[in-house]
């Protein structure tokens, strides 16, 4: 298949990772990127998006040193800017058009870069340590390449029609949470509510399984479908574990992948095979080592690599087999909050998938997690398929936490929690409401980012509440009180401010125990 | 005319000097670069008159605002952050007091530069016998302009004696920071710069610091638009933390701000935007021929010559000119309400102040303005003609930032952006009082005595018609004031001022401020494109506090009209601060400030009586029949 070049400055999304300790000597500057996505753009192309981000950043610190270059808005790009290690940045570049779907929140473009970064420590550890222990950079890129591609393919625009012109455009494919997007918020994890009874359950559940890893310390996240039931891991890792869950491993992601396979039967992941075809062209000094794999690279992001097994533990060959039993080896993953490795254990009932964490120092290697496995099926299954049922007899479907009259979205900061109405509902709003509370949400994430900056020490002191009767007579609201945030549109109401002030108190007193509510 | 020596000019200075060249100009017409210097000299002389004649007055008036500063330095202070950083607030402090010596420059060497550039590039429409004024102002004229080097030296001097005064009023004259550079910690700590360049990257202005040692970096900032325009994009905003560098691209000119107020991207591009208009009023557009025929032209060159000394003049004038109009952007919602305010008078007594510019206005007056420091009197346009709310407060911060045009009767080249960017007009501005002024426009060059004589029909109605006294009335005791905000239409009964600085409890409200917790608000009709806010008055009482309500006001102002969204009808928001209430109608915008716990349905009551209020004394805060489509 051939290639054809993308026009450089037509492209619609660019992303790259550089370190700005390498590269330092003049000529030596392709040495700094570490990923450049679309990896078919011209090594000149790469180099002044690089150019231009660390200029920026050098410039912008002679105001701001503690906080250089976050955004770039031009007439028509927005690139975002994310330091995710010391001297290691993500910059990504979209395309802004008033007229299509390409108006972003900047905030949420980089909780994408965020999301990217966690996910990636969470499985190789930090960038910057790879770059440490292999210095020409072949180790870091390839990890992050295979890693970013794999990650970006969960934005692929897909019509059956682009599976055949993949190469193309690939970067057009790619779909970033824009203004539709403006009731979720990336960086949090979803909860089940619950009644108090299975409450109960789930947490006698969550102590049997963790008796089942015997004494050690071990952390437990248990899902009903793409919800979180009950997580004992820090709010940043919960966030972390819940969207590779919600990615590969709860049921809706095992079908999604399945179906995904069958339509890509024999072939390759298409963006990696994409890459590879133009490898020379990305990073030619280390090309071959991208190419020929000489480095072991692990993709706990590649699609349809987990299955179901026979026990009802989930397996992958992504971390691949063990020498001695040829059987598959345990995913391993690091912890934020200790900084610890762990071994991740997924069991699943129907609907509801069990993730257990379990320091690697604490257990003997595979056959210490085998013994686990055991325990758990032999004296916890039955509990977690009662549990299930209990669940899902309970569950309201995915329309669950709809309230009719509100699209709104509940976010705890603190805890990183947060509810929503759903995706289907919120799209029966008008492209004008969504595109004005983009605005709007835009607007508190600079308040948010002022307090931030004003040394206030969180967000509680920034009690802030917004109604906006907008342009097509929507109510647009923003709620911040005690870390809380609540957004809402209400079309179709009536016109008095003390209509739009009530709706939220009832809602407030009705979902979010009276959070929101002014007395 | 950009290589004219100081001395071709000089030769035409002194008091003989200019009754002399007076006389030449009238012998040889033609001789159009002669009149052109005694143009210059005679603008110089109308500055330096007010030197010499007010040297004494002015130098009280700066030592008593020192000792006012000192006195006040915990309020001062209070708005710096450390090492100075905060340096607005400082400015607004000085804002009606700061029109001593350094604005006589200003008024200098912006005649001069008009005349510099009119020579280049306007010089035809400059009639040997344009500068009538000189004639009569020729007896006064100094040997300023004669010895350029020595007004540099007077410059350098005021400079050093304010050095002497540092911190506090260092700001009285010449620039802050003039010393410093990119490198200096003091200079990276401001908390809104401002540059202007030329596309090629040479400064033209910075708020702070030295152009010349700042070319280096208006090279960087040029750098950046270049870079990103090669791309074939154009950079508009660079967000880093609390700061902001916001971009704006006036081929040939660009204009930066780097900010960390927490205003908006669109507040600060809006400044940016008035403070390019200002450059307009001074050089008409005219300036981009320049760059058209030299794209590497200088423009610090063009203003000031090869002399050194003029340049820095320019320094000065920069920094006040600015220093002022940043004084506007942050005090004035004229900057973002594109609106102008008219001061409470009496209609009978407007009335009469509108017959009388309308009596003028028929006899070769384009506009003719009457106005009160910034707020307007009176004002009437000929046919057809519309005066843009925008070149309202251009040409008001123009003429009241310089001091010169206080001293005596001025006649001086003005660009109305808005209304022809492109060509100057003239303007004919006169003192009745110390706040008090005319303004009369025209498009003839030799209007000069024409305007004199239509100035003394004009004062002599206004004294007759008691307007001036009323101003004067206005002015102490005549805006709108929140605790005089009447009961309803229930109850007409104003309270008393004196007895209701505490909100009326029977609102269900206790708290310092009027009715409801109400503590200010502004009102916009729009059709008049008119505003008219409140007084200030408790809790709003430091010009901080006052600083901060108008920027809540302009926040709120451009979410309401965003560019993709709006415009919004209602808005409603409570944070520690306030409560804003937003109101936007076809006919009028109402902002309105509130304590933070006021509640929503009194707010929104008292919200209702503001507009009825207004709606009430419309004769006395607006000016009537003054829209661009009733004439």
């Amino acid at each position: 298949m051939g290639f054809t070049p993308i026009n450089d400055a037509g492209e619609p999304v660019n992303f790259c990772v550089f370190d700005l300790r390498r590269g330092q000597t003049e000529g030596q500057e392709l040495d700094k990127i570490l990923f450049f996505y679309p990896n078919d753009v011209s090594l000149s192309t790469q180099l002044s998006v690089i150019g231009l981000s660390e200029g920026l950043i050098t410039f912008t610190r002679i105001f701001s040193p503690n906080a250089p270059c976050e955004v770039i808005e031009a007439e028509m790009h927005s690139h975002v800017f994310y330091e995710a290690e010391p001297d290691v940045w993500m910059v990504l570049i979209v395309e802004k058009h008033d007229d299509s779907d390409k108006i972003w929140r900047m905030d949420s473009l980089r909780e994408v870069l965020k999301e990217v970064h966690s996910l990636f420590v969470m499985f190789n550890g930090s960038i910057r340590a790879l770059v440490d222990k292999e210095p020409t950079g072949g180790l870091v890129r390839t990890h992050l390449y295979y890693f970013m591609m794999d990650f970006l393919s969960a934005f692929e625009k897909r019509s059956t029609l682009e599976y055949c012109c993949w190469d193309f455009s690939a970067g057009k494919k790619l779909q970033l949470p824009n203004f539709s997007d403006s009731l979720k918020e990336r960086g949090t994890f979803q909860m089940l509510a619950m009644g108090r009874e299975s409450a109960l359950e789930v947490e006698s559940l969550v102590k049997v399984i963790e008796s089942c890893a015997g004494y050690t310390k071990c952390f437990t996240m248990v899902l009903f479908q793409d919800l979180v039931v009950s997580t004992n891991l820090s709010p940043v890792d919960s966030v972390s574990l819940f969207v590779y869950a919600v990615l590969r491993l709860t049921p809706h992601a095992l079908s999604a992948a399945s179906s995904w396979s069958y339509s890509h039967k024999g072939s390759a992941e298409p963006l990696i095979e994409n890459s590879d075809a133009h490898g020379q062209s990305f990073n030619s000094h280390d090309a071959s080592s991208l190419r020929n794999g000489s480095y072991s690279v692990l993709r706990p992001l590649q699609r349809g690599k987990w299955f179901k097994g026979e026990d009802g533990f989930l397996l992958t060959d992504i971390w691949g087999l063990d020498v001695n039993s040829s059987a598959l080896k345990s995913p391993v993953m690091w912890l934020n909050q200790t900084e610890e490795k762990m071994y991740m254990l997924a069991y699943q009932h129907r609907g509801l998938t069990a993730i257990v964490l379990i320091p690697v120092s604490y257990v003997m290697g595979e056959q210490g997690i085998a013994k686990v496995k055991q325990q758990i099926l032999e004296t916890a299954s039955v509990k977690i398929s009662k549990v299930e049922e209990k669940l899902s007899r309970a569950w309201g479907g995915e329309n669950a936490y709809h309230v009719s009259g509100y699209r709104y979205l509940l976010v705890d900061g603190d805890t990183c929690v947060s509810r929503a109405t759903p995706p289907g509902k919120v799209t029966t709003l008008t492209k004008e409401s969504l595109v004005a509370m983009n605005k709007l949400r835009e607007e508190v994430d600079v308040e948010k980012c002022g307090a931030k900056w004003n040394n206030k020490s969180s967000l509680c002191e920034n009690d802030l509440e917004i109604c906006l009767r907008a342009r097509n007579n929507a109510w647009l609201i923003a709620r911040l009180t005690g870390g809380k945030e609540l957004y809402m549109v209400v079309e179709k109401a009536n016109e008095t401010l003390l209509y739009a002030s009530e709706a939220v108190e009832k809602f407030s007193e009705r979902y979010c125990d009276g959070a929101f509510s002014l007395n | 005319m950009l290589g004219r020596s100081p001395s071709t000019s000089g030769s035409l200075n002194g008091d003989d000097q200019g009754c002399d060249a007076e006389m030449d100009r009238e012998r040889n017409p033609d001789r159009i670069d002669l009149s052109l210097d005694a143009i210059e000299n005679q603008l110089a002389s109308i500055s330096m008159s007010s030197r010499s004649n007010g040297e004494k007055v002015e130098q009280l008036e700066q030592q008593l605002l020192i000792e006012q500063l000192i006195a006040g330095k915990a309020s001062v202070d209070e708005e710096f952050d450390v090492e100075r950083e905060n340096c607005n607030p400082e400015e607004e402090d000085v804002d009606s007091d700061c029109n001593t010596e350094p604005s006589d420059m200003i008024k200098e060497s912006s005649s001069s530069i008009k005349n510099n550039f009119d020579v280049d590039e306007v010089e035809p429409r400059w009639s040997p016998s344009s500068s009538g004024y000189a004639g009569e102002r020729g007896s006064t004229s100094g040997g300023d302009e004669i010895n350029e080097d020595e007004e540099g030296r007077s410059e350098i001097h005021e400079v050093a004696k304010d050095d002497a005064y540092r911190p506090h009023e260092q700001w009285l004259s010449g620039k802050r920071g003039g010393d410093e550079d990119d490198a200096s910690i003091s200079w990276r700590k401001r908390k809104k710069h401002f540059f202007i360049f030329s596309h090629s990257g040479k400064p033209v202005y910075s708020r702070y610091g030295d152009e010349h040692k700042l070319a280096g970096f208006s090279a960087t900032l040029q750098a950046i638009i270049s870079f990103v325009e090669n791309k074939g994009d154009r950079v508009k905003l660079i967000k880093a933390g609390k700061h902001q560098i916001v971009f704006l691209v006036k081929e040939p000119l660009h204009l930066v701000c780097i900010s960390c107020t927490g205003e908006k991207f669109e507040a600060l591009k809006g400044q940016l935007e008035l403070l390019y208009s200002q450059m307009i009023v001074i050089l008409t557009k005219s300036v981009n021929r320049c760059f058209e025929k030299n794209p590497k032209f200088d423009m610090t060159s063009l203003l000031g010559g090869t002399d050194v000394v003029f340049s820095s003049l320019i320094h000065s004038f920069s920094w006040y000119f600015l220093g002022c109009s940043i004084l506007f952007i942050v005090m004035n919602p004229a900057t973002f309400l594109h609106a102008y305010s008219c001061i409470r008078i009496p209609i009978a007594v407007r009335q009469a102040a509108s017959a009388v510019l309308l009596d003028v206005a028929g006899s070769g007056v384009l506009f003719a303005l009457l106005m009160c420091k910034d707020k307007v009197i009176s004002l009437v346009g000929a046919q057809k003609a519309s005066l843009h709310p925008d070149d309202i407060l251009l040409l008001a911060n123009f003429i009241t930032s310089s001091e010169s045009f206080r001293t005596s009767e001025s006649f001086s080249p003005i660009c109305l952006p808005k209304y022809n960017p492109m060509a100057f007009l003239y303007a004919y501005v006169h003192y009745f009082d110390i706040d008090t002024y005319l303004i009369l426009l025209t498009t003839r060059s030799d209007d000069f005595y024409h305007l004199k004589d239509s100035r003394i029909q004009i004062e002599n109605v206004l004294l007759k018609s008691n307007v001036l006294s009323e101003v004067q009335k206005s002015l102490v005791d005549g805006g709108l004031h929140i605790e005089d905000l009447p009961n309803g239409p229930s109850s007409q009964i104003r309270p008393s001022r004196s007895t209701n600085s505490v909100g009326s409890t029977a609102e269900g409200f206790a708290g310092i401020g009027g009715p409801a917790g109400l503590w200010h608000f502004m009102y916009k009709s729009i059709y008049l494109e008119q505003y008219v806010s409140s007084e200030f008055s408790p809790p709003i009482n430091s010009l901080k506090q006052q600083k901060r309500l108008f920027r809540a006001y302009q926040n709120l102002y451009i979410t309401m009209h965003d560019r993709e969204a709006g415009p919004h009808k209602t808005h409603f928001r409570r944070d520690n601060s306030y409560v804003l209430l937003c109101w936007v109608t076809q006919d009028f915008e109402l902002y309105a400030a509130f304590d933070p716990l006021a509640d929503k349905a009194p707010a929104i009551k008292v919200c209702n009586r503001i507009c009825q209020w207004v709606k009430d004394v419309e004769n006395e805060v607006f000016l009537q029949g003054a829209s661009p489509f009733s004439w």
